[in-house]
Order: structure tokens, then C-alpha cells, then sequence
């Protein structure tokens, strides 16, 4: 146990610059600091807002008598999206980490190293499980003042609850990985694989809640009924249910025995064969017999363009990430065009004439999820130095990089909009509006993404997770697109002139884009060598 | 072909790496640069590289500023580390495409170029396999060839003997041999004085960032070796 603790206390001591904070020097510890607070306070923000959020959802829950179902709401959606990470990060974090040579070279067995790394990944779980199930547990206890019975069982499952779908999303995870490691285009056959798994559970998130035509015809009906979806959704939730709101004692005995033993079993068995999994994952195939053909020069932006494409694609995190965004986007609009848009305009009459302005956000907002430029740079980490050695200005790096987002998010953004455009009924003639729009707000995402990313570069990393997924490019880029649709929207719904107000939100973009490549391009050389 | 002025590099947090550096690396020069762990060799070799900005004193190669000049003065040299930083996700010959493209060599020339040198270290029948399957000689070997491959006026190395077999070592030894001989230069740093004192016409000693001995191997060598003089050097300087 005191090798996995320390092994633990290693990863989490270069875990979001903690060391650097407490023991660097100068302009790296301020800045380390800084980045320290700015996640505290954002995280802060964040949770406030959750605890308002649950404490309303209460009190339409105590409205239909089952206010005991918001914490239980509340802890579905925290085990199915514990149970998403799980399954994209499994390689990078348990198995592909930067030093898994130096960790299985010491004298500690393989099972320690396979509990550490479960253990990581279930602690980076358990702090996401405690900021959504925090607040719920919270609101509940202040909305009905339960008893006794509930702060203990509560407060004991409260560090259980991550560990089932951690282990279950792991598991599927290596299965896909694992199965994929045989494919010659491994990494391809990888993010494939993750996101066709990624698609069966939410699919079978969306069969269990339309599974049941819903009685509305009494408010227990409607409790029941919805108790009934969170059951199906996670069947543990039932277990979670009659432990800590029915006083079932053997419930609870088995939410908290069945993940203790399944971990067990997980580290025994996967710290047996850790080193050939590891071998599994990551070798690859070689040939001995390349005789040099015919080679084609190209210029040093193409050069540049095709490496990044192949970083990309030689990450499924990475992937992953990115392409949910557009992916869900074309789905959407797949969908909206079989069911028929009318029903939405139909919902919402009053919306109709808004329907040109508002287009071309919902691609904008997905777009931006998708956005690569956010860690672009992070991502090429060590060898970032060395391309700072070639005869290359850094106007042609960053292009490179915000080329490989437009390669991606231009093609989307069209079709989605020319299918939404079709699906919703906008006239003809406000769809090239509409697709300028949209690319103002690609254009800018991608500019910004990468002066994010310049200013708050994550070059020193254990594996690609902690770039894609926990980085501060990610986070920020994120944060300011979603701001750079929503307030606009709001600010410009607010004004009330359909008619007027594409133009002036395409007059901002264009100013915003404006700015933000001319910084780009006075200051990105100078940022770009000093990281 | 390279000439340092006054160099000096201080680090964040008041380190002087380099203090006052002077050198001047002529075309046919093989250039040793020898000094102890952290004496500020790699700092050296990386502020002429053009990756690391540095505080005082000049650095021209082949008279221009590598400040003020960055980008023409990288098209005539290459710089290899001594941990080859090479991209695991790409094959051996996608990524001498990628240096070839970098530095315009056109597909004629880059496919003999690679041919030959590839042979030479025998590592073309691997270049079609990803790098990450690489072993560390090989990584060395292919970032040679890349260097090679669009044939720079000035080679810089550090450390690049560290990982080579004997058989390629004694390759690499004739490969910089020939590659002086037709009027180019090449500035490594190096640990192995052996190596040094066959190999090169000049050396310098840098101790604590300070050059401690500099000039033609055989003024500073005289009847004695190379290590006797490093020794020496260390102990007194």
C-alpha cells in the first residue's frame, strides 16, 4: 500500500503545476500560482451555480413528492459520464504514461503499478463525483432535512460512487483497445472503435429514457415514471436508492462491497499481465525491407499542414476530443432533417424570425467543443524546441495548426448548416449570411484557440490526457467560445431586430477576427519562441 | 562559417550558463567542444541553433546574426541534440520528407541524398517502420541522415557519438571527415576525448560557462593528450 500511495503522491505532485506553484522560482512559480487560483476561483464559480441549479431542481422534485430523486438524478449523470472518460482515457492514463519504463523497472510488482494507476484515475474521478453529487446531496438535505440515517450513508457511498463505472469504462475501454492494437492503422481502428462504444452508450442512455411512453396523468405518476428512466439509465442507481433513501442495508452493503471487490480483481489481474498490455498497446509493426522511391518535394506550410494531421490522428484522445463536437453536430442535423424541423419552429413560433441569427450558433457552439487550436502547440510538447531550430518563421507553424481546425470544422459547418438551413425551413437567401457567420466564428475560435494556447502552453506532460482533457488551453478555449455566442446572442435577442442584427453580430465577428489575427500575427513569432 | 562574440547566457533565477564566450569556427573545421556536465556546451550549441534566446554578445554564421537573421541563417546549418527529438507518430522516410520539405530540397535530389546516407548507416530498410519503434542508435542515425540529407554548410551536434555502435560510430567519424573536406564545418560537443583528439582540428575547453583553453588541437595538445590537458583544466582553471 505505501508504494501505491507514493506512487500516487508522484503523479498528483506534477499533477496541474502543484510543484511548480510551491517550489519554483520566479515568472514560472507566479505563473503557476496564478493558473492555480484562476482554476480555484473558476471551479468555485462553477460549483455555486450547481448548488443553485440542484437546489431549484429540488424543489420541482418536492413538488411531485420525490425530492429524493434529484441527488439520485445527480449521481446518473455523474456515473454515465464517469463511465465516458473512463472508456476514452483508458490507454494514455493506466497504460501508455510517459514513465511506465521507469515505474516497472523498480522493484515493485506490477499489480502496485496497475492499483496506482487505477487509483489516479479514480481519484481524478472522484473529485468530478464530489462537484456534482456535493451540491445535490446538499440542496436535498437543506430542501427536506433528512435524518440521521441519510448524512451517513450518504457522506460512505459518497466515495464509492466513481468506482463501478471507472472500472466498467476502463475495462470496455482496454477491450477496444486492445481489440484495435491488431489493426495495422492501430490509432484509426482506436478512435473508431472508442466512438462507435461511445455512441452504444449514449444510444442506450436515449432507449432507456424513451423506452416507456411516460404517464403524466398524476404527479406520483410522474415521479415514478421518472425514477423508473434513472433506474434504467444506470442500474446501479437503484442499489444507491434503497441504500440511502430506503434504509436497505443490504443495498447498501452491496454498492459498497461490489466496487471494492471488482477494483480487487482488476488490479490482480491486469497487474499480472500489465507488461502485456502494455506491449500490446503500444508496439507496432515493422518491416524490414523499405527500398526509397520516388519522393515528391512539397512546400514547408504543406509539410508542416500533413505532419499536424498525422499528431492529430496519431492520438485518439486527441480525436476523441475534438470530433465529438462536429460529430453530435452532424448528427443533430441528420436528425432534425428526418423528424422535420417544422416541429421545432412549430414549438417555438416566436423564435421563427430569429431562425436566420440563431443558424448559425448551434454549429458555432459544437464547432468550438471540436476546436483542435486550443492545445495545438501543448500537444507537440518536447518537440516544440527543436522545430524552433528550423529555417521557418512562426507565422507558418501556427498556420499549419489552425489549417488542420479548418479542415475539420469548414466541411461541418457547411453541411450542418445547409442541413439545418433545409430541415428548419430558413429561406434560401439568408444562407450565405448564415455561413459567414458560422466562419467568422471558426475563424476566430481557431485564432483564439492558439493564442490561448501560446499564452498558457502545457508542454511538459505524462501523457496526452492531461494536455487534451485537463489542460488550461482546453478549458479556456471552451469557456470563451461559449461566451463568444452566448452573450452576443443574448446582447443581440435583446436589441429585438431579426432584421438587423446578422449584420451587426457579422460586424463584431469580423472586428473580433480582425484583433485577433493581427495579434496573432504582431506578437505570435515573439510568444511562439519564448515557449 | 560560425563566429561567437562575447556570448554569455544567464538562466531564470541568476544562473550564468555561459559567461563572455568567444569562438570562431572556420570553413573545414571540426570543431570539438568539450567541457564537464552543465559547463554550458548544450546552451551554447542550442543559442547558435537559434532555439534559445540568450542576453549578451553575438552570434554570426556565416555573417549573418542568428538575432536578427534567424530563419537564413537555419537554412544553411542543421543542429542534432543529443536526445533525438524526432516525431513518434511518423515514419523514418515521412519525416526526412518533412526536413526536405522544410528546407526546399527538391525529390531528386533529397531521394539520392537519403539513398546514400541512408545506406551508408544502414538504416534504409527501416525507414518505412514508425520511429516510435526505434531503438536509440537508430533515432540517432536517422536524425543524422535528416541533417545530412539537405546538406548544410555548418553541422552542429551535441553529443553525437553517445549511443552509436563501433562499427557506426567509425562511419559517422568518416562521414564528418569527408563533409569538412569539401570546405563545410561542423561544431559538436562531445565527451569522448578520444574521439576528439582523432577527429577534430581545433577544440575548446569551457569550464563553469567560461572557456577555459582554445585553438588548434595540436597547440593545445602538444606532446600530451587530450585527456591529460581536459584533466588538468578542470582541476586548475
Amino acid at each position: 500500500m505505501r508504494n501505491i500511495i507514493l506512487l500516487v503522491k508522484l503523479y498528483f505532485t506534477g499533477f496541474l503545476r502543484i510543484n511548480q506553484a510551491r517550489r519554483g522560482k520566479g515568472n514560472g512559480r507566479a505563473r503557476a500560482i496564478g493558473m492555480a487560483v484562476l482554476i480555484v476561483a473558476l471551479c468555485a464559480l462553477f460549483f455555486v451555480m450547481l448548488c443553485f441549479y440542484f437546489y431549484f431542481m429540488g424543489i420541482a422534485m418536492d413538488t411531485l413528492g420525490r425530492a429524493e430523486l434529484m441527488p439520485v438524478l445527480a449521481l446518473a449523470a455523474a456515473c454515465i459520464m464517469t463511465l465516458l472518460f473512463s472508456i476514452s482515457q483508458v490507454g494514455p492514463v493506466l497504460f501508455q504514461f510517459k514513465d511506465y519504463d521507469l515505474q516497472m523497472s523498480l522493484p515493485i510488482p506490477g499489480k502496485v503499478v496497475a492499483s496506482s494507476r487505477l487509483l489516479i484515475f479514480y481519484i481524478q474521478n472522484l473529485a468530478f463525483t464530489l462537484f456534482i453529487m456535493l451540491p445535490a446531496l446538499g440542496a436535498f438535505a437543506v430542501l427536506t432535512g433528512p435524518g440521521v440515517w441519510f448524512y451517513v450513508t450518504a457522506l460512505t457511498t459518497l466515495l464509492f460512487i466513481p468506482a463501478l463505472p471507472v472500472i466498467i469504462g476502463t475495462v470496455l475501454g482496454l477491450l477496444v483497445s486492445l481489440l484495435a492494437a491488431r489493426f495495422r492503422m492501430k490509432n484509426l481502428a482506436t478512435v473508431m472503435g472508442m466512438l462507435l462504444l461511445l455512441v452504444v452508450v449514449v444510444w442506450s442512455v436515449q432507449f432507456s429514457m424513451n423506452a416507456e411512453a411516460m404517464e403524466i396523468g398524476t404527479i406520483a405518476a410522474i415521479g415514478q415514471a421518472i425514477s423508473a428512466m434513472l433506474f434504467r439509465i444506470y442500474p446501479p442507481a437503484r442499489l444507491y436508492y434503497a441504500a440511502v433513501f430506503e434504509e436497505n442495508i443490504l443495498s447498501l452493503l452491496v454498492f459498497l462491497v461490489l466496487p471494492l471487490a471488482l477494483s480487487g480483481l482488476y488490479a490482480l489481474l491486469v497487474g499480472k499481465w500489465m507488461p502485456a498490455l502494455h506491449t500490446a498497446l503500444t508496439t507496432t509493426r515493422s518491416r524490414t525491407a523499405f527500398r526509397t522511391g520516388a519522393m515528391d518535394a512539397t512546400t514547408p506550410l504543406m509539410a508542416l499542414y500533413k505532419r499536424d494531421i498525422r499528431r492529430y490522428f496519431a492520438s485518439p484522445i486527441y480525436v476523441m476530443n475534438t470530433m465529438t463536437g462536429p460529430l453530435l453536430l452532424l448528427l443533430l442535423s441528420g436528425y432534425l432533417a428526418l423528424q422535420g424541423g417544422d416541429m421545432l419552429a412549430a414549438l417555438l413560433p416566436e423564435l421563427a424570425a430569429w431562425l436566420p441569427v440563431f443558424l448559425p450558433l448551434v454549429p458555432a457552439v459544437l464547432l468550438i467543443m471540436g476546436c483542435t487550436t486550443g492545445v495545438a502547440l501543448s500537444m507537440d510538447g518536447p518537440y516544440l524546441e527543436y522545430m524552433k531550430g528550423y529555417p521557418l518563421r512562426a507565422r507558418l507553424v501556427l498556420w499549419s495548426k489552425l489549417l488542420v481546425n479548418l479542415t475539420f470544422s469548414l466541411p461541418t459547418l457547411l453541411i450542418s448548416v445547409l442541413v439545418l438551413a433545409a430541415a428548419l425551413g430558413v429561406p434560401w437567401q439568408s444562407i450565405p449570411l448564415a455561413l459567414l457567420i458560422g466562419t467568422g466564428y471558426v475563424l476566430l475560435i481557431s485564432a483564439l484557440g492558439l493564442l490561448i494556447n501560446l499564452y498558457f502552453p502545457k508542454l511538459e506532460w505524462n501523457n496526452e490526457t492531461e494536455v487534451v482533457k485537463r489542460s488550461l488551453g482546453t478549458f479556456l478555449t471552451n469557456l470563451c467560445g461559449m461566451l463568444l455566442v452566448i452573450l452576443p446572442g443574448i446582447a443581440l435577442y435583446a436589441i429585438g431586430s431579426p432584421d438587423i442584427a446578422p449584420y451587426l453580430l457579422l460586424a463584431l465577428l469580423a472586428l473580433g477576427n480582425l484583433s485577433a489575427y493581427l495579434i496573432l500575427e504582431r506578437r505570435g513569432e515573439a510568444l511562439f519562441f519564448a515557449l | 562559417m560560425l563566429r561567437i562574440t562575447q556570448f554569455s547566457k544567464t538562466y531564470k533565477g541568476g544562473k550564468k550558463a555561459v559567461d563572455d564566450l568567444s569562438l570562431h569556427i572556420a570553413p573545414g573545421d571540426v570543431f570539438g567542444f568539450i567541457g564537464h556536465n552543465g559547463a554550458g556546451k548544450t546552451t551554447t550549441l542550442k543559442a547558435c541553433a537559434g532555439i534559445l534566446d540568450f542576453d549578451a554578445g553575438e552570434i554570426l554564421i556565416e555573417g549573418r546574426s542568428i538575432k536578427a537573421e534567424p530563419v537564413a541563417c537555419k537554412q544553411g546549418m542543421a543542429f542534432l541534440p543529443d536526445e533525438p527529438m524526432l516525431y513518434p507518430y511518423l515514419t523514418g522516410i515521412q519525416y526526412l520528407n518533412f526536413i526536405c520539405d522544410i528546407y526546399r530540397v527538391d525529390g531528386e535530389t533529397r531521394k539520392r541524398r537519403i539513398t546514400y546516407y541512408a545506406a551508408l548507416l544502414e538504416i534504409e530498410a527501416d525507414l518505412g517502420n514508425l520511429i516510435s519503434a526505434y531503438s536509440h542508435g537508430m533515432k540517432q542515425k536517422l536524425a543524422l541522415v535528416s541533417a545530412l540529407a539537405h546538406e548544410p554548410r555548418l553541422l552542429m551536434l551535441d553529443e553525437p557519438f553517445v549511443g552509436l555502435d563501433p562499427k557506426v560510430a567509425f562511419t559517422v567519424k568518416q562521414i564528418f571527415s569527408d563533409f569538412c573536406r569539401e570546405g563545410r564545418a561542423i561544431f559538436f560537443s562531445t565527451h569522448v576525448l578520444d574521439v576528439a583528439e582523432k577527429l577534430c582540428n581545433k577544440v575548446a575547453i569551457i569550464k563553469a560557462g567560461k572557456l577555459a583553453a582554445c585553438g588548434n588541437m595540436d597547440e593545445i595538445r602538444g606532446d600530451r593528450s587530450l585527456e591529460t590537458i581536459f584533466m588538468e583544466l578542470s582541476e586548475n582553471a
